[in-house]
């Protein structure tokens, strides 16, 4: 007991040191050390956690921390209608490794290690997934989606699709009646996942979008539009889709503020979790349309009246998706920014896999400057994309490359960061 | 005109492979040589090797490679005669295992390959923790290719992912490269690669030619002379190239 309270202190502790020391956001430290200093620390969290009326676990390749704080705001929403605590544990800045994970359950509990809410929607990475599903027992699992991404961390593709089915397998033991998995049935790795269970579960739902131009680069996935809950498209705009949800003879209709189909399938993911945990679709609605989306999936900051549209990118199929957005605007000026850390992935071939190409040939962008560790493949990336050199310019130190845009360029300015670029942005900005 | 087939593009495209093929057409496009790429999928058996100047092959997934296993070896004969010709193939990964001999599962069975390079390949004999028996990580070699276009830069360097340890059996199969840091074929003896006349395989992905342009050069050269024609490759600005190059010499 003692030594918990000396790891659960140390722990925030750092978690403070590294915020004010402006060591960017406090993310897996304080969960190393706690962690290091109690190894069965997470079992004295789990145990707190047995009777969630909330308790979502989000994994798959893209949109994991969109869903996450999507699915935190309409259960708060929620809350504040039941006048219930509307705390949530919920690690919406990206921490979703293991040590990520438990730094999160710590900032959330307070000196004593008591946490301030059983209620939590975790964002788990793939691989961490496995280990945490076995020591958090989560009521739904969401899965969104299984593409390419850092298969140098993963070894290859149905490694992916392995090690999740092998996590909800974990998270089925002693669970089986009360675990909902919410599935992506336009993913057909998705959808066949339980396939591949060793337990069935009892309680599968599957999600979908009905919509024309999703581009799926391994043409694997083919488009079901069938789903126990249905999101149909019924206008599409640069910054805002309005969509209707379909469940159970229901339907309502629902402004998704946030740029690109991508979010579509979010937004519903983070909805059909949320319905079949009981939340009327009238508060799924508020949820969705009070959400602000967290720095850095798509958010814009000012800075001396400039604007910065911040796009995080970090695998083909996500980056494409997101250039496609991009090549309906007007902006002319980017700022695209390359690391190659383990949590980008050291691999970063994922690059010739990212259709730049329509970035190349969009009239509008006009002006590319390539940062980060890996400035110089992005540069050429981008020659053999087809933009002409003259218009390509490279500075690798991040601090200098944003001083030097806002300085010189114009209103508007597209920045398109890997993970560890973004926090080194938010350090900036 | 210069004639370019990508073969499997819909199931050997693992690790940026398309890359390869980008840096072959800018190349050739730069310097205003005609070109055509020609993608040959399962099935396709009318569209003949002997019309191509230059074939790529990239690397899949085990469930993707067996899809195109058989249709591939139905070709072998076809693809063996051109390459003893000095048909210029540039194979990466999963591609240039099957060009090998055979490949050993961890179980001990031999599953045939198209027997064109000397090489053979075992999977790791411990499974057990499969994550770490991969070969993963970045990659800087000396090349030891005899370059008969641009002998200035000597190195090689990419991003390599494998689990199966490739070794050089035949003494007509020469290593592609001397390895300066990271695994290379197999973690054992220090190559990486092997090369056998015009044919090229390699686990170097990253993708493996645009910051090797000298290596693409060497390709598209070869090619050049196989083909017959008149052209000639003149110097290209590959300032971007080989300051990513340097770079990745420094990882």
């Amino acid at each position: 007991m003692i030594l918990d309270l000396i790891a659960i202190n140390l722990a925030k502790s750092s978690a403070y040191l590294v915020k004010n020391l402006r060591l960017g956001n406090a993310s897996a430290l304080p969960g190393r050390i706690a962690l290091a200093l109690k190894p069965k620390l997470l079992k004295n969290f789990t145990k707190q956690l047995k009777n969630s009326k909330h308790a979502y676990m989000i994994t798959g390749t893209n949109g994991k921390t969109t869903t996450t704080g999507l699915l935190k705001q309409i259960c708060i929403e929620d809350q504040k209608n039941s006048n219930n605590n509307p705390y949530l544990i919920c690690n919406d800045m990206g921490a979703n490794l293991y040590y990520g994970i438990v730094a999160e359950l710590v900032h959330s509990s307070d000196i004593s290690g008591l946490l301030k809410s059983q209620n939590y929607t975790l964002e788990v990475d793939e691989a961490a997934f496995v280990k945490v599903s076995k020591e958090i027992k989560a009521k739904s699992i969401i899965v969104t989606n299984i593409f390419r991404d850092q298969l140098d961390r993963f070894g290859e593709l149905d490694s992916t699709q392995k090690l999740i089915c092998t996590g909800i397998d974990n998270a089925l033991k002693d669970n089986q009646q009360k675990l909902q998995l919410i599935l992506n049935a336009n993913d057909a790795r998705v959808s066949q996942i339980p396939e591949h269970l060793t337990t069935k579960p009892e309680k599968i739902f599957y999600y979908s979008v009905i919509e024309k131009d999703f581009e799926d680069l391994d043409g694997k996935s083919e488009t079901k539009t069938k789903g126990d809950f249905i999101c149909e498209i019924i206008e599409s705009h640069d910054d805002i889709s309005q969509v209707k949800f379909i469940v159970d003879q229901k339907e309502i209709l629902v402004d998704i503020a946030l740029p690109g189909t991508y979010n579509i399938y979010n937004a519903t993911a983070a909805a059909a979790a949320a319905y079949y945990q009981g939340i009327s679709l009238e508060n799924i609605k508020k949820g969705i349309e009070n959400y602000h989306s967290i720095f850095g999936r798509s958010e814009t900051k000012k800075i001396n009246n400039k604007e910065l549209k911040i796009f995080l990118i970090k695998n083909p199929t996500g980056c494409t998706e997101v250039i496609k957005h991009l090549c309906k605007t007007t902006v002319e000026d980017y700022l695209i920014i390359i690391n190659d850390d383990y949590a980008d992935g050291k691999d970063i071939s994922w690059l010739w896999d990212a259709r730049f190409d329509y970035l190349a040939k969009s009239s509008n962008a006009k002006n590319f400057l390539c940062s980060g560790h890996r400035a110089y493949d992005m540069a050429v990336r981008l020659k053999y994309a087809g933009v002409d050199s003259s218009r390509i310019k490279v500075i690798p130190d991040i601090k200098q490359a944003l001083e030097y845009i806002i300085q010189e360029k114009a209103q508007t300015i597209n920045i398109l960061p890997t993970y560890t670029a973004l926090l080194e942005l938010e350090k900036l900005i | 005109m210069i004639k370019i087939a990508h073969l499997y593009p819909h199931h050997l495209n693992l690790y940026g492979d398309i890359g390869n093929i980008i840096t072959f057409a800018n190349r050739l496009k730069w310097r205003s040589i005609d070109f055509c790429i020609d993608e040959i999928s399962l099935g396709e058996q009318v569209k003949k090797y002997k019309d191509y100047d230059l074939i790529f092959i990239g690397g899949g997934q085990d469930r993707q490679q067996e899809e195109i296993a058989a249709d591939i070896a139905s070709r072998r004969n076809e693809l063996f005669d051109l390459v003893e010709n000095n048909l210029p193939v540039l194979a990466v990964c999963g591609g240039y295992q099957l060009l090998g001999k055979y490949y050993q599962t961890s179980e001990g069975h031999e599953i045939a390959g198209l027997d064109i390079l000397g090489i053979i390949t075992k999977a790791p004999s411990q499974q057990k923790n499969s994550k770490q028996d991969r070969l993963i990580g970045n990659v800087s070699a000396k090349l030891l290719l005899e370059m008969q276009f641009n002998t200035e830069l000597k190195t090689l360097v990419g991003f390599e992912n494998h689990s199966g340890r490739t070794f050089i059996v035949d003494q007509n199969t020469k290593p592609l490269a001397q390895i300066i840091k990271g695994f290379g074929n197999n973690a054992e003896d220090v190559f990486e690669g092997a090369y056998y006349k015009n044919l090229i395989g390699t686990y170097v992905h990253g993708s493996l030619l645009p910051k090797n342009p000298h290596l693409a050069d060497e390709i598209l050269y070869r090619a050049i002379k196989y083909s017959g024609k008149n052209y000639s490759l003149n110097a290209l600005d590959d300032s971007f190239e080989l300051e990513a190059h340097n770079f990745a010499l420094k990882l």
